[in-house]
């Protein structure tokens, strides 16, 4: 009897923190049930008590806190130090956010990106991070255990963050550059745009240094050469050492051979894609069952994929102060333009050139 | 059998709305080797196929964006230096279909224009749940004058023949572009050397 409890706790643990794996999974639920029956019947008390728990849990949602803690254990086996709640406080000491109470502008449309043009390159990186930091630790380990997640945005409300945040803040990063008329200065944005890429390469927050990798490289971007002419060799040189780190070649080769050192051991916040990816395939080939039984080896080989994503994220991080007033702003940051328009904008700013100027 | 590395190397994109099975035509064309070598293969290059074509070996790597479609910025850099493009829709999905024209756009923009196409319709086998007929199909293919063809990752049928197809189409362009860099590094000579003569006659 013992161990049919042990098993029985753990199912109904299992409802508890994953309810929503249960849904649609009739096949698995009637055979709770049956297990139920086989090992309770005798004590038909017990039985309301686990039953209660699949009927209760079935139709509610996800508790992303309670996941984020069993993730944070599974992970490295210590406590959490401070709860959600006294680190958000800690983040976001009351008093600053009256202090910084911003006073709104009647020009506020013009004025909306200006204030991230007033930080200097690190503090700008330092900044993002943070922002980035707080999605990815808000993001709930259950969430990337769903292939379809994107036709279900509400079962993924965290990954659906983060991937909008990725997408605006990176046509941000091609407006702001496209925004400027003359050569020189955006010559000058780019510039900034690629020091930001390198300093948070240098940070190890590989997620927001994609972000801006993929505006700075953005078709319309890459193809001003008028304005990267400007550019010197030691900026190309920074930048491309940190873009051989993030280059698709060999399925992210290097951005893997440089995490394998830190797994664990030294904080950095993953580029999660490349985790999407693995689990994509890890989903589409491996079955889910083999002759009938749960394929363990699928589950464990996504959870390896998501520990090399977490491991280390709960380390210690050498944050500074957020600023509520920028975060705040980038939170504000939507998509400005479309690719097309972009495109026309960047056409607008160096037209195209005859024949002759083409090497 | 010739060294691959001696050979010709493609590089291959594959692209398309999420779930309309673009892993798994991968996944099938490579045998399945990411199922039985997962633990190897992941960080390694497991999309690097040989394909052998009239007793040449031809190296394909694939690059794919499974995973990746919502972050649409990062899919630009895929498409430098492309060689082919396979635009893959669910047959049973009629957004996926709609999203084709998106597709060709972007192709249009970020990729080489000597980039090679093809439409590829997938899960033949859910023939009961179509909703995209192979005639239309074959027209969307048509009107951008590329190859089409329908498969099913599933069974397999037709994955590798829409690989070789790309690969017919590249090779048949190449051929027809073989005159074509020649005239252009003409036109580039006469032009320097016009700046060049243009430059010194306004310096006397």
């Amino acid at each position: 009897m013992k161990n049919s409890k042990k098993i029985l706790n753990l199912i109904s643990s299992w409802i508890t923190y994953f309810p929503y794996r249960w849904r649609n999974q009739n096949e698995l639920i009637q055979n709770y049930q049956i297990l139920l029956h086989q090992i309770l019947i005798p004590r038909f008390s017990e039985f309301k008590i686990y039953d209660l728990h699949l009927e209760n849990f079935l139709d509610s949602k996800p508790k992303i806190t309670d996941n984020y803690k069993w993730l944070h254990y599974k992970f490295t086996d210590k406590p959490i130090l401070e709860d959600e709640e006294k680190k958000q406080q800690k983040k976001y000491p009351k008093e600053n956010h009256k202090k910084t109470k911003r006073k709104i502008k009647k020009n506020e449309k013009t004025l909306k990106h200006s204030i991230l043009d007033t930080l200097s390159e690190t503090e700008f990186a330092e900044q993002l991070s943070i922002f980035q930091y707080d999605l990815m630790t808000n993001l709930d380990p259950d969430e990337l255990l769903h292939i379809n997640w994107y036709e279900k945005f509400e079962l993924h409300p965290t990954l659906t963050r983060i991937v909008y945040f990725f997408n605006n803040i990176s046509f941000y990063v091609s407006w702001r550059i496209l925004k400027e008329k003359n050569v020189i200065p955006r010559s000058k944005m780019m510039k900034r745009f690629m020091k930001i890429f390198y300093i948070l390469i240098k940070m190890k927050d590989y997620q927001s240094a994609q972000i801006i990798n993929s505006g700075v490289q953005r078709a319309s971007i890459y193809r001003l050469k008028h304005s990267k002419s400007l550019l010197s060799k030691k900026d190309f040189n920074l930048f491309d050492e940190g873009n051989n780190l993030l280059t698709p070649n060999s399925s992210y080769m290097n951005y893997r051979d440089e995490i394998r050192n830190f797994e664990g051991i030294q904080f950095y916040i993953p580029f999660l894609s490349v985790n999407l990816t693995d689990l994509t395939f890890i989903h589409e080939g491996n079955q889910e069952r083999i002759n009938g039984m749960i394929n363990f080896n699928r589950f464990r080989f996504a959870f390896h994929s998501m520990k090399m994503a977490f491991s280390s994220l709960f380390l210690d991080s050498n944050f500074p102060s957020p600023i509520p007033e920028i975060q705040r702003e980038f939170n504000l940051i939507t998509k400005i333009k479309s690719e097309k328009e972009l495109f026309h904008l960047s056409l607008k700013r160096e037209p195209r050139e005859p024949d002759r100027y083409i090497f | 059998m010739s060294n691959v590395s001696d050979s010709l190397l493609l590089k291959l994109i594959i692209i398309g709305r999420s779930m309309a099975g673009k892993s798994c035509i991968l996944l099938r064309f490579c045998d399945n080797k990411f199922e039985s070598n997962l633990g190897f293969t992941i960080g390694v290059d497991f999309r690097f196929v040989s394909l052998n074509k009239n007793d040449e070996t031809i190296g394909l790597q694939i690059w794919d964006t499974a995973g990746q479609e919502r972050f649409r910025t990062i899919t630009s850099s895929y498409y430098r230096d492309a060689d082919g493009v396979m635009i893959v829709y669910d047959i049973t999905d009629e957004n996926s279909f709609d999203q084709v024209d998106h597709w060709f756009d972007e192709i249009s923009k970020q990729a080489p224009p000597s980039v090679v196409k093809i439409l590829v319709g997938n899960k033949t086998d859910l023939e009961n749940k179509r909703k995209i007929s192979t005639e239309r199909g074959l027209n969307a293919a048509n009107s951008r004058s590329c190859p089409f063809i329908e498969v099913s990752a599933k069974s397999g049928e037709n994955v590798k023949k829409a690989f070789e197809m790309l690969v017919d189409a590249w090779t048949e362009k190449s051929k027809q572009h073989i005159t074509k860099p020649r005239k252009k590094k003409a036109r580039q000579k006469i032009t320097n050397e016009s700046f060049e003569k243009k430059d010194k006659g306004n310096c006397c």
